[in-house]
């Protein structure tokens, strides 16, 4: 399998201090938000297969694997995808 | 980060995996962007920062508060040391430990664990970051000798639970780096400790404490690679700041405690002292002809960059932890 680039896209602890500073300095509000299992979110570009989870096999399809559309937890690619 | 909009209507999101930090001068433009965001993504909206990857922030009218007291209250469960002895400083001035202890060893694993949890606290504690630094060079085979000088960092940890960083309001300010070193101070490689520290205005936002890379043949070298240090670092700040604030920023002044350094970082003449440095570290020359860094010489008392490079005495230590502007947040 290829894994392509797995690193993920995150702010350094150091930007986000300069933020707030900034913020900070013009008086502007800080706002938080959080992205309810981002994982779940990224579309992925590459053929990724996963086997018929068991109790949700497909009857008459027993052999089949399925095409994974969106990203999965645990996924190398799922970071960035 | 992600930049909108102009002047007051300047939009910041800062994007940590699934956490959004949003800021900005008008209030409606950043409830537009949230229902935006809601309506691509399932989000959940947490109003007001005041938790983000384990750091405690406090949003008040006199400014922003910065803080890991409860990061710091598990450290110190973990390590067993709850209600132990608080101790005023976090390393013995003239500590000197070497890899090389004859001292028994102790569990590697658990070591690194403290230490490594320790080195996630320095991020709102530059108090912390030189004794901490220093007691990450022996993660490999610690001893109990090392593990003494961990105990001593809890011990100041503990008395000092409830300090972090202060942001305040200020008109004008500008970004303003100091840069030092100590001469040889690691026993084993006779390496120098790179210590650099950059302030918006007063509020503190950078600070490294680096054994450097190479070794040094003088103080003045081991000053000149630590100023290039602070120059990439100010660069880079530099560059982040007018990206903020969506205009462009000046030249950003370093303080250097060093007049030799300064003397080389200025002249481009190479002369026998001067000319095994390696190029890279040539680069603050660049930055200062290209006018984005300029340095300027500041008197050893005033250098507050000196207790990222050492152990210091109580009375120093505490005087150049004020002027960090490192409160007790309450």
């Amino acid at each position: 399998m290829d894994f392509d680039e797995v690193f993920a896209p995150v702010a350094r602890l150091e930007s986000v201090r300069l933020l707030l500073a900034h913020a900070a300095n013009e008086g502007w509000p800080v706002h938080h938000m959080d992205v309810k299992s981002a994982f779940l979110n990224g579309e992925l570009q590459e053929e990724v297969y996963v086997e018929q989870p068991p109790g949700f096999v497909l009857k008459e399809h027993e052999g089949k694997v399925l095409r994974l559309v969106k990203a999965l937890y645990g996924l190398r690619q799922a970071p960035r995808a | 980060m992600y930049f909108r909009g102009e002047g007051t209507r300047r939009l910041v999101v800062g994007v940590y995996v699934d956490d959004l930090v949003i800021t900005g001068g008008c209030s409606s433009d950043i409830d537009k962007f949230k229902s935006q965001m809601r309506g691509t993504f399932q989000m959940s909206d947490l109003g007001l920062l005041h938790y983000y990857l384990e750091l405690e922030v406090n949003q008040s009218e006199r400014g922003i508060t910065l803080g890991q007291k409860a990061y710091t209250a598990k450290i110190l469960e973990n390590a067993g040391l709850i209600g132990c002895n608080p101790s005023c400083i976090p390393m013995e001035p003239r500590l000197k430990l070497s890899k090389a202890s004859t001292a028994p060893g102790v569990d590697p694993t658990a070591y690194r664990s403290i230490v490594g949890s320790l080195r996630y606290l320095v991020n709102t504690r530059p108090d912390l970051a030189c004794s901490v630094g220093y007691v990450s060079r022996f993660m490999e085979k610690p001893t109990t000798e090392h593990l003494a000088a961990v105990k001593k960092v809890l011990r100041y940890v503990a008395g000092t639970l409830d300090y972090g960083c202060v942001y305040t309001r200020e008109k004008e300010a500008q970004l303003v780096g100091f840069s030092d070193s100590d001469h040889a101070g690691d026993i084993d490689t006779r390496k120098s400790t790179t210590g650099v520290l950059f302030f918006h205005g007063k509020n503190i936002i950078t600070w490294q404490s680096q054994k450097q890379k190479v070794v040094a043949l003088s103080s003045c070298e081991a000053e000149y690679i630590a100023c290039t240090a602070a120059a990439c670092q100010g660069v880079w700040l530099t560059r982040l700041l007018s990206e903020l604030k969506g205009k462009p920023e000046g030249a950003v002044r370093i303080h250097i405690d060093s007049q030799l350094a300064i003397q080389l970082s200025k002249n481009p003449v190479f002369h026998d002292r001067s000319k095994h440095i390696d190029t890279r570290y040539h680069y603050i020359r660049e930055c200062i002809e290209e006018d984005r860094v300029n340095v300027a010489s500041v008197g050893p008392a005033e250098q507050l960059a000196d207790i990222l490079t050492k152990p210091l005495p109580r009375e120093r230590f505490c005087e150049l932890r004020d002027k960090l502007g490192l409160v007790k947040i309450k």
